[in-house]
């Protein structure tokens, strides 16, 4: 250890030392990168594709709070679809508020569907033929019966298979 | 020949290179490790659970304030079917110190007319109005508890102080906040599905009380939905021993009611809850037979302690155990070490409460 630093304390030395440090220091680097690259691989991070399902339900629970007027009486789209089950008279009144709501809202460019427990209201942007599916991020609301029912809300739904072409 | 410095030189160089390179690839490793559990997961999915968690706590209040409006209008209806006073259960050895006129033909009574020496008539008034608030509340109460034991997650029953504003408002503030968990929607299903009655513990969290060391096994198969359980580390143990020997006679054991807090406490104590205990025991001496007075006991409250449960079988309402029912709790119990309290089948405590250590010290096994 005292013999290296007496070359190193030498002119001589000292710049035999500055070179081979900084080619040692390269010569480092690059053995460990391809150490890493041959051991390890590439690290990739993958950025999360939730975001569709999120806007949904934050949509869903806009939907749900909107007042629409029944009987000259004000009523959320919550008590609406509560209602419709014991009042199957009212079911095209909030399937025509719904569709009119869904394309207000997001226009008719997108296929916006709702579910409500499995049924669907589909958008003036979906097709008439086309397998939707309903959303999986859904809202519990309460039924006046006690029964609690499911909805969800998909603001630009794919369909399943295209068409077959007879 | 290389002299002796350039061979110290020739040998010195390679060798602090090569340990850098060590301890670079070492740390390049250790890292590699930590960062494990991040890597595999996408980037942002933490902050958007955390959205997630946000956007379902917002739908559980939608939900909750969507009960709230049909209860109350199913309250009013269920008052007006049982004229204008909620009915509770009670024991034959119970007296109703709410109701003085008593009922005919299953129908309260409200005026009752009777004649004096003269032959005149008088009238008396048994029907309180200003107790309507109560019954009132009571339904309320209980229509809501029903909505909120069926919605998939557990929203806590009887958790509301109920204010009545003048004749059109009804103010409920909850006693405990809602309480949702973000690290959980980050646990991969297979250990959420898995069958937790065998190890209940693989999902207690630390509790967030004041208490330190306690274990909050809310959610849990053990714990009944709608309750909030927590139970110090030591009697969540013993818990866990008694459900093992009702397991092998085919039962659960099914807590509704652990831990409380002081609020919680005083909500049992002024009637706020179903159980109504104020109503029902209108005499504090009485009352304290079946629920503690928070300011009266402080730290001694038994349910303060977190040492103490109250059990039943699971799929069986208190209502519905029968005496051999609460039998087999008491025997399943108390052999699992804990002490019953006399004047209550579903009360039993553990782990050094003044109870328990009276109950120990006289050698029994269920004491007043």
């Amino acid at each position: 250890m005292r013999q290296y630093f007496q070359i190193a304390n030498s002119r001589r030395g000292m710049g035999f030392v500055k070179l081979f440090a900084i080619l040692a220091f390269w010569m480092m680097v690059l053995v460990f990168y391809v150490f890493l690259k041959i051991f390890i691989g590439n690290t990739t991070y993958k950025v999360t594709g939730v975001v569709s399902g999120i806007e949904g339900y934050e949509s869903l629970l806009d939907v749900l709070k909107t007042s629409v007027d029944i009987n000259i009486q004000q009523i959320t789209i919550a008590e609406l679809i509560a209602l419709v089950r014991h009042d199957e008279e009212k079911k095209t009144f909030l399937e025509k508020e719904l569709v009119k709501l869904m394309d207000d809202v997001y226009g008719t460019s997108n296929c916006v569907i709702m579910c409500i427990s499995n049924e669907k209201i589909k958008g003036s942007g979906c097709g008439a033929i086309g397998v939707y599916q309903c959303s999986i991020n859904y809202v519990t609301i309460p039924g006046y019966d006690k029964n609690p029912i499911e909805v969800s809300f998909d603001p630009d739904a794919q369909p399943l298979s295209s068409p077959i072409a007879p | 020949m290389k002299s002796k410095k350039t061979l110290a030189f020739d040998i010195f160089m390679p060798l602090v290179i090569v340990i850098a390179l060590i301890i670079l690839i070492s740390l390049y490793l250790a890292l590699y490790e930590k960062d494990a559990a991040f890597r595999d997961n996408p980037i942002g999915k933490r902050q958007f659970n955390l959205l997630k968690v946000y956007l379902k706590a917002e739908s559980i209040l939608f939900y909750i304030e969507q009960s709230a409006k049909y209860a109350l209008q199913q309250a009013i209806y269920d008052l007006a079917q049982s004229g204008g006073i909620s009915e509770i259960e009670f024991s034959d050895a119970e007296i109703f110190a709410g109701y003085s006129c008593g009922r005919y033909n299953d129908n309260y009574v409200w005026y009752e007319l009777s004649k004096d020496q003269d032959g005149k008539y008088l009238d008396y008034s048994c029907f309180d109005e200003k107790s309507l608030d109560t019954h009132l509340i009571y339904y309320l109460n209980k229509n809501l508890n029903e909505y909120l034991q069926v919605h998939p997650s557990n929203i806590l029953l009887n958790n509301y102080n109920y204010e009545v504003r003048g004749n059109l408002e009804i103010i409920g503030k909850a006693i405990e906040p809602l309480k949702l968990d973000i690290k959980k929607q980050e646990i991969p299903e297979e250990i959420r599905t898995t069958d937790l009655l065998r190890e209940p513990v693989k999902i207690v969290k630390e509790s967030e009380t004041t208490i330190e060391g306690l274990k909050d096994f809310t959610g849990t198969p053990l714990c009944a939905k709608g309750s909030q359980c927590i139970l110090t580390d030591e009697a969540l143990k013993l818990l866990i021993k008694a459900q093992e020997r009702a397991a092998q006679k085919g039962l659960t054991l099914e807590v509704y009611s652990a831990y409380r807090s002081y609020y919680k406490q005083k909500a049992l104590w002024e009637g706020r809850t179903p159980e109504r205990y104020a109503y029902r025991y209108e005499n504090p001496a009485v009352r304290k037979k079946y629920v503690s007075d928070p300011d009266e006991c402080g730290n001694n409250c038994p349910h303060f302690t977190a040492k103490v449960v109250d059990v039943k079988l699971r799929g069986k309402t208190t209502g519905m155990m029968t005496s051999n029912d609460w039998l087999l709790l008491h025997k399943i119990m108390t052999e699992a070490g804990w002490v019953r309290y006399a004047n209550e089948p579903w009360h039993f405590e553990c782990c050094g409460t003044d109870r328990y250590a009276r109950a120990k010290q006289q050698g029994v096994d269920i004491i007043a």
